[in-house]
């Protein structure tokens, strides 16, 4: 709350802070809603500068991450609607690589990732929405709600339905990654 | 809390971002729901698999958040460019309200002040021009009649006067005055001008031009004014030249009209006794002597009312007498030049009091109607800024 206030004041130390603190989940969440690494870049500044414009205006009746996703959420349905950008294929950095994995065993589990990933991009703008904030997010049902300004019953409702085309989706991928393996 | 209450917590529980009482309830529905512990599993691996492909996510770019500070550094030089903007703009209109300010009160005071000046010198051509066709070589009078000469542009004054006339004394004051000026043709113009702005008229004129060059030009004119204008009139008059003589007389004839007034009221008892006499007679030559007086009674009863009514105008009607006589001979029939500047001067400093007087006039109007014009003027200033402001928005 300080820092906000303090970016409020114009202070671009407390800007920066914030903004280390919170690109990278930023980031992921528009980068999940868009589908795109530039548009998710572009979003996330948009966003940023928002925050700079408008820490003034924020009471602390959220926490600042609740008040970060919030604006978020706006941009990212505005930016869907003004256009629907095309699904970019997972870009695997391998920034952990595991030793223990052979090759094969590490190409495996890429393609796993890239299931995940095709299954998760599959769902609609809302579910996935919602399961990326409860599963990489650790938002609670509260927060979610009040970030996409829906009633909590909503995002329950939500995270049923998401849930259950996730899991035929997942199904999907494992299968035909199994068949790929199995050829 | 039923069970699908409890499943609908799941994945928050599986996040672990469950109140602890939630996250009590859902652990007993774990621990007796078979289905319920299965569908948490399944969550997890859920959970794991999202997470994972997070994690795989691609980095955003080192440079983003140069980008973002060239971002706000933009927008603060457009907040600045703008305050900075509007407070130059602020700037520049000071002048143009500032002109506004003088020019509109300037525009209408001129506006104003020609009007005034124009009908002052519409009015003084038409009394110039009226004079312009009147004969000034031959002896001219106007009228000789009291009816005649009774002014025709203030009856109304007549009106205030007879009924006063009746209780107070009845004075009629008449006035002479013989003045040296520069030039007769402009001071007869003048004594015009005068008589019509009392309220009077010039009732008689003789203008006498010379005939030979060396002779001096000579005027005598007779003015009728209300009475109670007797006093500026005679001043005005004997302002025309240099003074060479000034007389007043006044004559108390309240006497004679009551006079006048006893013997017609006595004429007409007797006009109404002799017609008493015929209708009661029936001799011829009674009735024909009866007759006879009764037209000599009739024609003074004329008589008296003809008189009364001259009594009752000398007294409402002042007559004043101008002679006017040129301070040297005439040199030629056009006046010298000096004469003519000098008219020409002072024509100018009438029209500039006239437009003295027009301009303070309208001070007066501009300070009165000041709330409206300031009230118009704030209007006009916010719809401006307002445009101003929506086209830098823009």
């Amino acid at each position: 709350m300080q820092r906000i206030r303090d970016i409020a004041k114009g202070d671009r130390a407390a800007f920066e802070t914030f903004y280390q603190a919170y690109q990278k989940r930023l980031f992921h969440y528009l980068y999940v809603m868009v589908r795109g690494v530039d548009v998710a870049e572009e979003l996330t500044n948009d966003v940023m500068l928002e925050v700079w414009k408008g820490a003034g205006r924020f009471r602390g009746q959220s926490k600042p991450s609740t008040w970060l996703f919030g604006i978020a959420h706006h941009k990212a349905l505005n930016e869907l609607r003004r256009k629907r950008p095309r699904l970019e294929p997972l870009h695997i950095s391998h920034k952990m690589p595991d030793p223990a994995l052979g090759p094969e065993a590490a190409s495996v589990r890429d393609s796993e990732r890239a299931g995940v990933w095709r299954a998760v991009s599959s769902l609609s703008p809302e579910h996935r929405e919602v399961v990326e904030l409860t599963f990489y997010h650790q938002a609670t049902y509260r927060e979610i709600a009040r970030i996409v300004s829906c009633p909590v019953n909503t995002i329950k409702t939500r995270m049923f339905y998401a849930k259950r085309h996730l899991r035929t989706l997942l199904a999907t991928e494992r299968s035909i990654s199994q068949r790929e393996r199995s050829s | 809390m039923n069970h699908l209450q409890i499943a609908g917590l799941l994945p928050w529980y599986v996040n672990g971002t469950l109140e602890p009482e939630e996250r009590r309830a859902v652990e007993e529905e774990l621990a007796s729901c078979r289905e319920c512990a299965a569908q948490a599993d399944e969550l997890k691996v859920m959970r794991a698999a999202v997470a994972d492909c997070n994690e795989q996510f691609p980095e955003p770019s080192p440079f983003l958040f140069s980008r973002a500070l060239s971002r706000v550094a933009e927008h603060e030089r457009g907040k600045a460019a703008e305050k900075e903007t509007l407070h130059g703009w602020w700037r520049r209109q000071i002048p143009v309200v500032a002109s506004i300010i003088l020019a509109v009160p300037l525009v209408f005071i001129t506006a104003f002040a020609a009007v005034i000046a124009a009908r002052s010198f519409y009015t003084q051509d038409a009394v110039v021009s009226k004079n312009a066709v009147e004969p000034v070589s031959v002896e001219y009078v106007k009228s000789s009649g009291p009816r005649a000469a009774q002014p025709q542009t203030a009856p109304d004054v007549v009106a205030q006067l007879a009924p006063a006339s009746r209780t107070a004394a009845q004075i009629a004051r008449t006035g002479q005055v013989a003045l040296f000026v520069r030039h007769v043709e402009p001071a007869i113009r003048s004594l015009y001008a005068i008589a019509q702005r009392s309220g009077g008229d010039v009732v008689g004129l003789q203008d006498d031009v010379p005939s030979e060059p060396a002779a001096r030009h000579t005027a005598e004119a007779t003015l009728s004014v209300p009475a109670p204008r007797f006093n500026s009139t005679l001043r005005a008059a004997a302002g025309l030249g240099k003074l060479i003589s000034e007389t007043v007389q006044a004559e108390n004839e309240t006497g004679q009209i009551i006079d006048y007034r006893a013997r017609l009221d006595n004429a007409r008892r007797t006009e109404a006794d002799i017609r008493q006499i015929m209708d009661r007679s029936g001799n011829i030559d009674q009735v024909l002597a009866a007759e006879s007086e009764l037209s000599s009674v009739r024609q003074q009863i004329e008589q008296l009312s003809a008189e009364l009514n001259d009594a009752q105008h000398a007294v409402s009607y002042s007559t004043i007498s101008v002679d006017l006589s040129s301070e040297a001979a005439a040199a030629g029939s056009q006046p010298p030049l000096s004469a003519q500047l000098g008219d020409a001067w002072a024509a100018a400093r009438r029209a500039a009091s006239a437009v003295s007087v027009a301009l303070a006039a309208v001070v007066l109007w501009l300070v009165a109607f000041a709330p409206y014009i300031a009230a118009l003027g704030l209007i006009a200033a916010l719809v401006w800024l307002a445009r101003r402001r929506r086209n830098l928005t823009a």
